[in-house]
């Protein structure tokens, strides 16, 4: 029994190292560029409605757009290095571990329009907006991916 | 034929030679089938581009073309967010945007009070130098929202306060 | 209070000068009118999507900052055609590789690869319909590289002489009709579809 409770408990103990060896080695992530609207349809026919859980949090949010549509969706690791991701011609992010948290900086032509640390558990969403012509806005959506 | 007079025979076709050298190949093609061949051909390749222009449509709606050029106008047209700015306006504006920031904060813990949840410490750090930048976050769905000022509007919902909660 | 132009109705010069003054609205009419084209000029140069569209819309945005040195001496379609191409050129700067060459630019530098070609005596396009025909110069043109295939476009497209091509590609001119030269016979070539040194 000893031995049999021994063995258990080394086992737990090997699954919780990898589990932390994984999580401090990579973390795997997903981005979503969104445009955010009033209208029910998109004029862009590239465009598909964003997908029902982020929908719900996005309206979660105190924006007025009731409308939300995917422009282009990135999965991608953050490793020990800086990840960066291209969401369209003009927008990028770029991602690296800082602890237990994550360096966020979302650039704009290039060029880094905000930067900031975030901790972005398993379940939640990060999302950096602005406004867009036409009464709309443009949504960076970050989150774990599945 | 030599390099030199197969590129001359170009610039005879496309009208780059001046008259008198022009006279010249004239003759000069009369009497020679190989250099008349190669005119030919360039000529008719010449003949078959001049049909080509394929129509070719922007593939993206005309709304949505614009107001990505639209966008860039008004950035172009924007002070450059983060160039220092100096004396009582610049200060003042970055001091409303540090009080911005502490009231964005005193929004989200009033609405955990009142949703009867403890508040958690902030996770966000938010990067001040981006002034007009506003954090959101609601603990109950898991979402945060960082808003900035890029383009030139401010405000996270136009029209509706930002303590307005669905 | 000034009644608003009716944009979609109005002439063009009115256009211009109103967007001159700062009137988006006219601007973005303008754009509608001539979005196409710009964007055409664009795509045959690059050759991809969304670099074309990249291009172009960075056209029009500089079309507007320099709207005031527009004179009118050439057509506004025809003025913002230069920039967008200016844009593309500068782009294929960029994209230019540092790495070996390709045996097009070797060959043509050593004067031998149009040399080889045999020339073709009849019209390859006489039986061809037009549809046919385009989609046979498309095809030609993505075999084409960067530099012979906007020599090309600018001689054949933008019926610029020499010397135009010479200032806008930053060649001398002997480099200009060298690649000309190299590029129609390519052209003549693969719409023959003889095969060439790829």
């Amino acid at each position: 029994m000893t031995m049999n409770f021994k063995k258990l408990f080394a086992a737990i103990l090997l699954a919780a190292f990898a589990a932390s060896a994984a999580t401090a080695a990579e973390l795997k992530l997903e981005a979503q560029l969104i445009w955010a609207t009033g209208d029910a349809q998109s004029p862009n026919p590239k465009h598909k409605p964003a997908e029902a859980d982020v929908q719900k949090k996005l309206a979660s949010l105190p924006i007025k757009w009731t409308h939300f549509f995917e422009e282009s969706r990135k999965d991608f690791t953050v490793a020990a290095d800086a990840a960066h991701v291209d969401l369209s011609d003009r927008c990028a992010v770029e991602v690296k571990a800082a602890g237990e948290k994550l360096e966020i900086s979302l650039l704009g032509k290039g060029k880094v329009i905000w930067r900031g640390t975030q901790a972005l558990p398993p379940g939640e969403i990060l999302v950096l907006g602005g406004n867009a012509p036409g009464d709309s806005a443009w949504l960076v959506a970050l989150k774990r991916a599945n | 034929m030599t390099e030199e007079q197969q590129i001359k025979l170009q610039a005879f076709l496309d009208g780059e030679l001046a008259e008198r050298e022009a006279r010249a190949v004239a003759s000069w093609l009369a009497q020679d089938a190989e250099a008349a061949a190669l005119l030919g051909e360039l000529k008719h390749t010449r003949a078959a581009l001049a049909n080509f222009e394929r129509p070719i449509q922007l593939p993206e709606t005309r709304e949505f073309y614009w107001s990505k050029i639209e966008r860039e106008i008004q950035i172009e047209s924007a002070p450059a967010p983060k160039s220092r700015q100096h004396g009582m306006y610049a200060f003042w504006r970055r001091a409303f945007a540090v009080a911005g920031g502490f009231a964005s904060l005193a929004v989200a813990l009033l609405i955990a009070l009142s949703t009867g949840r403890q508040p958690r410490p902030a996770d966000a750090e938010v990067a001040l130098a981006d002034t007009g930048t506003m954090t959101f976050r609601n603990y109950e769905s898991g979402a945060t929202l960082v808003w900035l000022s890029y383009p030139a509007e401010n405000g996270v919902a136009a029209g509706q306060p930002a303590t307005t909660i669905q | 209070m000034a009644k608003s132009p009716n944009y979609p109705t109005a002439d063009e010069s009115t256009l211009v000068r109103l967007a001159q003054q700062g009137d988006t609205a006219a601007f973005e009419e303008l754009v509608f009118r001539h979005r196409d084209k710009i964007y055409a000029r664009a795509f045959t140069m690059m050759r991809a999507e969304d670099a074309a569209l990249d291009l172009s819309q960075e056209a029009w945005v500089k079309a507007w900052q320099r709207l005031k040195q527009f004179n009118g001496e050439s057509g506004f379609a025809t003025w913002v055609t230069r920039i967008v191409i200016n844009a593309s050129l500068d782009q294929l700067r960029k994209n230019k590789r540092q790495q070996a060459e390709s045996i097009e630019m070797l060959d043509e530098e050593s004067g031998g690869v149009e040399r080889q070609m045999p020339v073709v005596t009849t019209n390859p396009t006489e039986r061809l319909e037009r549809r046919e025909l385009r989609a046979k110069i498309d095809r030609a043109l993505d075999k084409l590289s960067a530099e012979h295939r906007t020599v090309l476009v600018l001689r054949e497209f933008e019926e610029m002489d020499y010397d135009e091509i010479a200032k806008t590609t930053g060649c001398s001119i002997g480099t200009v009709m060298s690649r000309l030269f190299y590029a129609r016979r390519k052209m003549a070539a693969l719409l023959a579809d003889l095969k060439t040194a790829e």
